[in-house]
């Protein structure tokens, strides 16, 4: 009897030996510049997700929502833009912010305002923000066998007049939350949001309702990842979302 | 193709056009590249031309994949041609237009795992309003608009040059002066590039003109290239004499 | 002929016109209802923010022509990011309406439609017909007794070229007055909508109708 497959050696051996995984995450983290006359291609042949990096944070208010994103794109170690958008005005009491790849992102807010006039029309009112949150959902899952390389928060007033943020994974898998990060400093945002806001542990989720304070601390969770993280950076964009629409202002940040 | 494998698509950029640039001036748009084509690490062109006229106010300059280049220029031309034979009094078709359907055609390609291997920057100055744009886009679909914008190498080698140098006032002259600083540095450091370049201004005046490609005047005239070694480098020779 | 049948539903149908300036197109139609007790039909139709259209004939047709130009419209937004010029368009429709005509066992749609719109060539006012054909006016009217329409809106029209909106509904009511004769024009039976070169296409609210409608009411009492 060949002894050798009765080895646990040999196991971790060929596991070892397949050492190439493909992850969504091992694949698009290397720099496409950085690739050497693209043998990358020549070996795995194209690979059509890029990430452009960027961070986007939400709160939700009693009677308002904010978003606090940065405003760089960046491919590889290179910026792309320094005043590039992530959010985007779905409806007059509905946005939606997202980190990932450019491309995706915008392709996925363009179809999305695309849905919300074809329902306005159809239904001759515009969509609640709980609809759009299952739409966006299910906008997502369709295209769960080449995702939409797109990581969002979708931020509006709902019918009772209260702040919501819904946060969704790449696949559309979501949640109803007080407050969300996105992006790529999400790992440094979240932390602070649980430390400065009333988080998944309490039963009693009250919420924050002077907008000032809540967009001071939105602008210092972006500032402060943009000290950290080299993919945030340049400027930060706020939204705020209340009865009366939305307002968008902008501030510069670090640019290194 | 072998039978039974699966259809495959470009995988690989085969013969490479390095990187192209474009910057706002204060009459319009600017877009330069070089002439070299590369084939691997052989030059296999050095007066090829990089850039083309869409419509009469919009141009195109692309690094990248010259046969995908070419595919680009094929579908502008069909778009540009279902515009004009409307014949309804007017050319709908802005830069943002062409700038907007060049990307979701990049991201279609994409999705089909089938890409168009360039980086494209394209530029125009509506003669209307006298709007100008820039913008460049990649493989993948991604839109971005910039005052100057650099594609390949020169992202990495002349991003500073141009944040320093670039004003929105700047003159023809200014502006091409800048170009060619640029080319000189991706001439010196970027082993495809070459130092015939070819510029194309879009002013609202002029429209599109591709002006003749030159060679700019690189600097060699050092000391050490006249003695080919120095004092520390020489080798030892041995003399039998 | 099968296209004479259908000329004579726009004929039939109630009277929609419109009319247009340097800056701005306005669309008024007459709402009928087929019974006391049921509603009134929609005329007037969004087809995006820089364009609306306003029907006369069977309402089932030109709901379809409808869905079609919204879904041209949003499909030229998303590869161009920007307004689907205005002719092309409507020779879109021409195209579609002509097969329908020349195929044996298909039927002309039984609509005509006035298009308001704003592109980058200006303010735009076509008509489409079952046949195929259509045209561009400075105003015109269709429908049922939309011939007084017409004779208002030709003794005015060179007054047009530098009116706002709010003076171009008010010529286009009075036009439709003249055409509803004896039917007094009430906010349920008129509809009101404008797209102008910096103004997205609306309806008019039933409030603002009302106040419009009650100026007409007066000044043409005095005249």
């Amino acid at each position: 009897m060949d002894l050798e497959n009765y080895t646990n050696v040999n196991i971790f051996k060929k596991v070892y030996e397949k050492r190439e995984v493909s992850s969504i995450h091992n694949v698009v983290e290397q720099p496409h510049h950085l690739l050497k006359d693209n043998t990358q291609h020549a070996k795995g042949g194209f690979n059509p997700y890029v990430n452009n990096q960027g961070t986007t944070v939400a709160i939700a208010g009693k009677d308002f929502v904010l978003v606090a994103a940065d405003t760089r794109i960046s491919q590889g170690f290179n910026i792309l833009s320094r005043d590039y958008s992530r959010t985007t005005k779905l409806t007059d009491q509905c946005v939606i912010t997202s980190g990932g790849m450019v491309a995706d992102i915008e392709t996925l807010h363009k179809l999305l305002i695309a849905k919300v006039k074809t329902y306005q029309r159809q239904f001759k009112k515009t969509p609640t923000v709980e609809s759009l949150a299952q739409l966006l959902g299910n906008t997502l899952y369709g295209r769960r066998f080449m995702p939409y390389y797109a990581f969002n928060l979708l931020c509006g007033i709902d019918q009772n007049g209260q702040g919501s943020v819904y946060g969704y994974d790449a696949i559309g898998s979501w949640d109803k939350l007080t407050y969300g990060v996105q992006g790529s400093g999400s790992e440094l945002g979240a932390p602070i949001l649980d430390n400065q806001f009333v988080g998944h542990n309490y039963l009693v989720k009250t919420l924050p309702d002077d907008v000032s304070v809540v967009e001071d601390t939105g602008k210092d969770i972006i500032n402060s990842i943009a000290e950290r993280d080299i993919y945030t950076g340049d400027q930060v964009e706020i939204v705020i979302v209340d009865k009366n629409g939305i307002r968008v202002k902008r501030e510069p940040i670090r640019r290194d | 193709m072998i039978s039974g494998q699966p259809r495959t698509h470009t995988q690989v950029p085969v013969n490479i056009g390095t990187s192209v640039m474009g910057l706002r001036y204060k009459d319009g748009i600017m877009l330069a590249a070089d002439t070299a084509v590369a084939y691997g690490s052989m030059k296999k062109t050095k007066h090829a031309q990089r850039m083309a006229a869409i419509s009469s106010d919009t141009a195109i300059a692309c690094s990248g994949e010259m046969s995908d280049f070419q595919e680009l220029l094929k579908i502008f031309r069909e778009k540009h041609d279902g515009d004009v034979i409307e014949n309804d009094g007017a050319l709908f078709l802005k830069p943002t237009d062409y700038f907007n359907y060049l990307s979701r055609v990049q991201y279609q390609r994409r999705m089909k795992g089938d890409p168009l291997w360039n980086g494209s920057i394209i530029g125009g100055v509506r003669q209307d309003s006298g709007d100008v744009f820039l913008g460049m886009v990649d493989l993948y679909g991604t839109k971005v608009e910039g005052n100057f914008l650099l594609t390949g190498l020169a992202a990495h080698y002349c991003q500073v040059l141009m944040q320093n140098s670039w004003r929105a006032d700047l003159t023809e002259a200014e502006a091409r002066a800048i170009i060619e600083d640029c080319m000189k540095v991706m001439f010196y450091r970027d082993k495809k590039a070459s130092d015939e370049i070819q510029i194309t201004t879009i002013t609202k005046d002029q429209g599109v003109k591709i002006h003749d490609p030159y060679r700019i005047q690189g600097e060699w005239n050092f000391q050490f290239f006249h003695d080919k070694t120095n004092e520390f480098w020489r080798p030892i020779r041995i003399y039998n004499n | 002929m099968k296209i004479e049948y259908a000329k004579e539903a726009v004929k039939q149908g109630s009277t929609s016109l419109g009319l247009k300036s340097d800056r701005n197109v306005v669309l008024v139609s007459l709402k009928k209802s087929p019974h006391d007790l049921a509603s009134h039909q929609e005329k007037i139709f969004d087809i995006d923010d820089h364009m609306g259209i306003a029907i006369a004939g069977l309402t089932a047709d030109a709901r379809y022509l409808c869905k079609f130009m919204r879904s041209e419209c949003l499909n030229y937004w998303y590869t161009h990011d920007s307004h689907h010029p205005t002719e092309r368009l409507v020779n879109k429709i021409a195209k579609k309406a002509q097969v329908k005509t020349s195929h044996p066992g298909k039927r002309p749609f039984g609509v005509g439609l006035l298009v308001g719109s704003v592109d980058e060539t200006g303010t735009h006012l076509f008509e489409t017909c079952p046949s195929g054909n259509y045209y561009e006016y400075i105003a015109m009217a269709i429908g049922a007794r939309s011939q007084s329409a017409k004779t208002y809106l030709e003794k005015n029209y060179e007054l047009f070229a530098s009116l706002g909106w709010e003076e171009l509904a008010k010529h286009g009511l009075r036009a439709l007055k003249a055409s509803a004769q004896e039917t007094e024009l009430t906010e349920h039976n008129v509809s009101v909508g404008f797209v102008g070169a910096d103004q997205k296409f609306r309806l008019l609210t039933a409030e603002e109708l009302r106040s419009y409608l009650a100026e007409i009411n007066d000044s043409m009492e005095i005249a």
